[in-house]
């Protein structure tokens, strides 16, 4: 009897270990699984919306492009001495037509 | 015996245990991963810079640097240009960039800039010349055209596009010039209010320009401004003080 119950108690210590051994087995994989999934998150959290903060670096630069500056009205008036009426009331743009259709 | 159905039964109910945490762990963090923090649409929102412009509008940064461009509609904002003073006369935002956004307006606005020193030009052949010349549109199209159908591929198609981008802004050049010539003769003793409505439709012709695809398309917006040109000169020369 002796026997048995020291074999019974020997067969229990062995279960107990491989239930240790499962445990930590487990615990080790999700410890693994949670860091490699929370550095993908964290990760992920780094970089929201990368696009828009592309696009806002470069909003200075878009703020700070001076318009165009039509001629100024001594310009046009040195200008409209020069020039003839004829330039004053030909629209001009046949040369338009004739390079768009330059590139048919 | 029973002890150790027990025991058994009870490291079989461990292990099932942590299995399940595992799979619920993962798929929470998968979760997480998918859909981001409950926060970080706050997060973002206060990290954000300012919002883009959408087509039409301006940022309350190009509201503060360009004259006018706060007023709502297109005609009204051309009446308050023509009205500023010399000074300032250059501190608006071209309408054809305003229908545009982010690096489109950006370009656009370059465009209009580069041609800048052009207008001192003192008539139109000189003024296109400089024009060609600050887009890079030396030579005839012709020869350029023929320049990129003697590469192949996609440097050809490249070259092709960019030879379309240089020719589409000599084009609204020259439409813009006429705005010039029509603000000109406001000088002249022509209304406002017919130099304001002439204005607006060329504004409206460069923006349906821009949205031409085809180059028959955009033939027939240049032929129209020819003769919405034409149209505003007959009412203006009567109204021109000799």
């Amino acid at each position: 009897m002796a026997v048995i119950h020291h074999k019974s108690k020997t067969a229990g210590q062995a279960m107990k270990n491989e239930f240790i051994n499962k445990f930590l087995l487990a615990t080790v994989i999700l410890a693994i699984v949670a860091i490699v999934v929370i550095g993908g998150c964290a990760k992920q959290a780094q970089s929201p919306l990368p696009l828009a903060t592309q696009q806002s670096a470069t909003e200075p630069a878009r703020t700070v492009e001076q318009p165009v500056a039509p001629p100024q009205q001594a310009q046009q008036a040195e200008a409209e001495k020069a020039g003839t009426d004829e330039d004053v009331y030909n629209d001009n743009l046949n040369q338009s037509i004739e390079e768009l259709s330059q590139l048919e | 015996m029973v002890r150790r159905v027990k025991t058994d039964l009870f490291g079989k109910i461990a292990v099932a245990a942590v299995f399940i945490i595992t799979v619920l762990s993962v798929l929470s963090l998968v979760a997480y991963a998918v859909s981001g923090p409950i926060s970080s649409p706050k997060k973002t929102a206060d990290t954000q810079q300012p919002a883009q412009p959408k087509a039409g509008e301006v940022t309350p940064d190009e509201a503060a640097k360009y004259k006018c461009s706060s007023i709502s509609t297109t005609q009204d904002r051309i009446r308050c240009r023509l009205s500023l003073a010399e000074e300032n006369e250059y501190d608006y935002l071209p309408e054809e960039c305003r229908a545009q956004v982010n690096q489109s307006r950006e370009k656009c606005v370059a465009n209009y800039k580069k041609a800048q020193a052009c207008w001192t030009s003192l008539n139109d052949t000189e003024r296109f010349s400089c024009a060609k010349s600050a887009f890079g549109l030396a030579g005839t199209v012709a020869s350029q055209k023929a320049a990129c159908d003697a590469l192949t591929g996609t440097n050809r198609s490249n070259c092709i596009l960019d030879l379309r981008d240089r020719v589409d802004v000599v084009v609204k050049f020259r439409i813009y010039n006429l705005e010039e010539k029509a603000q000109r003769l406001m000088n002249k003793g022509v209304s406002e209010e017919l130099v304001v409505d002439f204005v607006t439709l060329m504004e409206k012709s460069k923006q349906e320009y821009n949205a031409a695809k085809i180059i028959a398309e955009k033939k027939s917006i240049v032929a129209q401004v020819q003769e919405t040109w034409q149209l505003f000169i007959t009412k203006a020369k009567p109204q021109v003080k000799q």
